[in-house]
């Protein structure tokens, strides 16, 4: 899941570096999308709907600042909270595109960086010149 | 002609390196304890170029639990080496290491962080950028310490609670000293270290100026080239302050289950006497399976003599082990030693005393820990200790200044710990002693 996230990601970030044409097709479509997704309405970030059901995911969680965790905790129970009572915040309160900052990505990355080092590690093989 | 361009080659270099020679401050001739000792870029160094495959590389940095900001601060340092700096990850030092066959461990004492590397001699370079690489640049991350070095503190305090002789040592140091030396040695369950004051404990203590570099089967060039190449960058700051060391006394008793231990000690400026005394009470045999001729040795039940050597300070610890019957009566024995030695001392017993003494004293500059002694010394004096003027100071102690320390311990306030069942400890007071 995480893996699928990250391809994702990686792919964003390696169009808009190196393919500019294709950036500005793309670019109008994401605000569609969000749109669509509606998660800015809960007051959630996009970095809020990342499977958390993984180690990967649970360590980069253990990493955050204690503020970024309670602030997650509390954005995702008042998302349930809306969604329990089929409601929406109220239109002043939807999060803004420069509050929906990829808080938990970094960690997610670095997490990931360590557990492909250790693999790469522990399977190495010794060449003797 | 390739002659000719290899030895201009050569000169070159040989000019190049005299050149950078003229920079530094001269090396000095290899003193009695076979040392050669530099300063380069302010960092003092002292290198012993014996023969043999193995090299022992040594850091030593004036930054032990003395000087402790937050207490257990040092102790979360010390245990952050090895750990990432943005040049390699921890877990790639440790496997690059078992790949290239060394070893390294990290200490602290209350004088100092020592980080030291065993490794194969060819090796020099790489284990001399890592180890520059821990002490000039860790990373410090918040969730290392959560996830790595905080239960790794847990796990050091726990183990040293379990055992009866540290406890002991670590009530003395409290009650002789109170504060800078008497400060715990590693971090306890109430301290809450957050990594900004660990942050800012390194910032202030990892500098150049804290910093002696000792080795031991290494040629001091090549060393000095490797700091000027690794360590040029790393902040030069401010010499920790030592601050004198006032002995203050008491008595503490803690109850634990670790084991039955009674000790008293006393301290004072550093004194070759301490040294003297502590050989003559003795205790402890230096061979196997039998008891030795010391005055300790030769009284009922088990207590030895020790002398601990702190920056600025002696500090001679009498303990006495076994179980609360044994202890009350060791201790009693301790107490009768200790007046047999000031009532007097017979020139064979401080000769024998002497000659102990100057082995210890010497043996500590030799043994495993040697390169931390020697480090210890270059840091608080600039030079490297001399053999010969230990040997001096030890051999002009007199039975006349023997006497009066122990005439000292024996009247004036001491610092005193029962440790394991206190209940049937005897008190300092019981023993005859003031605390």
């Amino acid at each position: 899941m995480t893996g699928s996230y990250l391809r994702t990601y990686f792919l964003a970030k390696y169009i808009t570096s190196n393919a500019p044409a294709l950036a500005k097709l793309i670019t109008p479509l994401q605000g569609f999308l969000i749109e669509t997704n509606g998660y800015r309405k809960m007051g959630l970030r996009y970095d809020d709907l990342i499977a958390e059901e993984n180690p990967i995911v649970q360590k980069a969680i253990n990493r955050l600042p204690p503020k970024e965790y309670y602030d997650r905790v509390f954005r995702i129970r008042r998302a349930h909270q809306l969604s329990l009572m089929h409601q929406l915040l109220p239109k002043e309160e939807y999060l803004k595109p420069e509050e929906d900052v990829r808080y938990l990505t970094p960690y997610i990355l670095e997490v990931e960086a360590e557990m492909k080092e250790r693999e790469y590690f522990d399977t190495m093989a010794v060449v003797t010149k | 002609m390739l002659v000719s361009s290899t030895s201009a080659c050569l000169r070159r270099a040989a000019s190049s390196s005299a050149r950078a020679n003229a920079s530094r401050s001269l090396a000095t001739a290899a003193a009695d304890l076979g040392f050669e000792s530099s300063t380069v870029d302010g960092i003092k160094m002292a290198t012993k170029d014996i023969a043999g495959p193995i090299t022992t590389l040594s850091f030593v940095i004036k930054a032990g639990s003395r000087y402790a900001t937050v207490p257990g601060v040092a102790h979360a340092l010390q245990r952050f080496a090895y750990q990432n700096t943005p040049k390699r990850s921890g877990l790639r030092l440790t496997r690059e290491t078992e790949l290239l066959g060394g070893s390294l461990t990290s200490e602290l004492t209350r004088d100092s962080i020592i980080l030291t590397a065993r490794f194969l001699k060819d090796d020099l370079p790489y284990f001399f950028e890592a180890l520059s690489d821990v002490f000039a640049q860790p990373t410090l991350a918040r969730h290392e310490l959560a996830e790595i070095v905080g239960p790794l503190l847990k796990l050091d305090a726990k183990l040293a609670d379990a055992d009866a002789t540290f406890v002991a040592s670590e009530g003395i140091n409290s009650a002789a000293y109170r504060k800078g030396l008497g400060l715990p040695l590693y971090a306890q369950a109430t301290d809450a270290i957050s990594i900004d004051t660990v942050r800012a404990y390194k910032d202030a203590v990892y500098t150049k100026s804290n910093l002696a570099i000792v080795a031991s089967g290494a040629d001091i060039s090549t060393l000095s080239d490797l700091v000027s190449s690794y360590l040029e960058t790393a902040p030069a700051g401010t010499a920790s302050s030592t601050p004198a060391s006032t002995f203050y006394g008491g008595e503490l008793r803690i109850p634990t289950t670790a084991g039955n231990l009674l000790s008293f000690g006393y301290a004072s400026d550093v004194s070759p006497t301490f040294n003297v005394l502590a050989s003559v009470l003795g205790g402890a045999s230096s061979i196997k399976w039998s008891y030795g001729a010391s005055l300790l040795s030769t009284t009922a039940g088990k207590a030895y003599a020790k002398v601990t050597p702190y920056n600025g300070s002696s500090l001679l610890t009498i303990t006495a082990t076994g179980s609360p019957a044994e202890i009350t009566s060791a201790g009693a024995a301790a107490v009768d030693a200790l007046q047999t030695v000031a009532a007097g001392v017979s020139p064979e017993i401080l000769k024998k005393g002497i000659a102990g003494a100057k082995f210890d004293a010497l043996y500590a500059l030799e043994g495993p820990a040697g390169l931390a002694s020697v480090g210890k010394t270059l840091l608080a004096s600039g030079s490297v200790p001399a053999a010969s003027s230990i040997v001096s100071e030890i051999e002009s102690v007199t039975a006349e200044s023997v006497k009066s320390l122990a005439e000292k311990i024996l009247s004036e306030k001491i610092a005193a710990v029962a440790v394991g069942k206190v209940s049937e400890l005897p008190y300092a007071d019981e023993l005859g002693l003031k605390a």
